[in-house]
């Protein structure tokens, strides 16, 4: 999902198309700011663990920072590895294991007293870190 | 089928205490004319579940309402969502673990209006955030204990007995009926604390009979 705002001076992330955030979707509900977004990741999921749990801790502060109150912040990682891929033209069958993995990463912050624009782009940074920490 | 609602604040610790309260219900042996010891409903406001995997994980049946909440916006689902679980499923046990911003006393409401089912409401609370939460968003967390007939009282590792002292005269306020139990729910809680809900709502099965 797709979500328009106008940028904050502070969002330097790069997984944007004009003022759209891909995969980043906010909605209010009475005074919670519920943010929520997806990406898949190819790399090790140990690494991408590590860095997302380090990062997480990088978003608690900086709500915080900025006098949010944190509801929760959850992330979920999945990983399809290994990937098998079989298959025949009617003679032998072919057996192939897919190198890499496509890691599912998926993050939802509830919280309160916290700009929506800037939240967004926030997690999107969150997202883009852990990408680069795996090129 | 009997209804269990969890409620509590995000964060509290509603998941944690769920899947240690669903794995008791499920390995306790008694008649019934369903397989399915156990089914939850998982409502979260995010569109997209996280809970809900870690449950089904744990191998649960769960059916998911996102992006609402089933005090509110979602009432309409919700009762849906029971009369489905209880036509194909028929569990013994429904938990419903609601929203951390949620009013569990409405959805018990709601329920009963719908459906004529009553239900228990077992509120999660976090005993380290208590009084913060309280300055902040007093009508909410307040508000949640509502009907409540358990509060658990979670992560009372993280405090001192002054503090949890005074938590648990603060909830005393704002519900003076309820059962207070200090739990910690990221280590195991102890079998007598799950009996005891489970005896709460079977009481209430019993009073319906």
């Amino acid at each position: 999902m797709i979500t328009k705002h106008n940028h904050a001076e502070s969002c330097n992330h790069h997984y944007h198309s004009g003022h759209h955030h891909h995969g980043i979707e906010s909605h209010l509900h009475d005074d919670a700011l519920v943010c929520s977004g997806k990406r898949d990741i190819i790399g090790d999921l140990e690494t991408i663990k590590q860095n997302l749990a380090d990062e997480i801790e990088i978003l608690a502060k900086w709500i915080q920072e900025m006098s949010g109150i944190i509801g929760h912040v959850k992330a979920l990682v999945q990983c399809d590895s290994p990937v098998t891929m079989i298959s025949t033209t009617g003679e032998d069958v072919t057996v192939k294991e897919i190198a890499g993995s496509s890691i599912h990463v998926s993050v939802v912050a509830i919280v309160f007293n916290t700009n929506v624009q800037s939240l967004e782009c926030r997690i999107a940074t969150l997202f883009d870190t852990l990408q680069k920490q795996t090129d | 089928m009997k209804i269990l609602i969890l409620g509590g604040f995000l964060g509290s610790g509603k998941t944690s205490v769920l899947l240690q309260l669903a794995e008791y219900l499920d390995s306790l042996e008694k008649e019934y004319h369903s397989e399915i010891k156990v089914a939850i409903v998982e409502n979260e406001i995010g569109a997209i579940g996280i809970d809900d995997k870690v449950l089904k994980k744990a191998g649960f049946n769960v059916s998911n309402l996102f992006s609402g909440c089933a005090c509110c916006s979602l009432t309409g689902e919700l009762v849906a969502s029971i009369k489905k679980i209880q036509t194909e499923l028929d569990p013994q046990w429904l938990i419903i673990e609601a929203t951390g911003v949620a009013y569990p006393g409405s959805i018990r409401k709601v329920i009963l209006a719908e459906l004529g089912l009553d239900a228990t409401i077992l509120t999660v609370a976090d005993a380290k955030r208590w009084q913060r939460l309280v300055n902040a968003m007093e009508l909410l967390v307040s508000g949640q204990l509502e009907d409540t007939s358990i509060v658990l009282l979670n992560k009372v590792d993280l405090v001192s007995s002054a503090e949890l002292k005074q938590v648990e005269h603060s909830i005393l306020n704002y519900n003076q009926t309820a059962a207070i139990i200090p739990i910690s729910a990221k280590a195991v809680i102890p079998e007598a604390i799950l009996k005891k809900i489970v005896n709460q709502a079977e009481a209430l099965d019993d009073n319906k009979a």
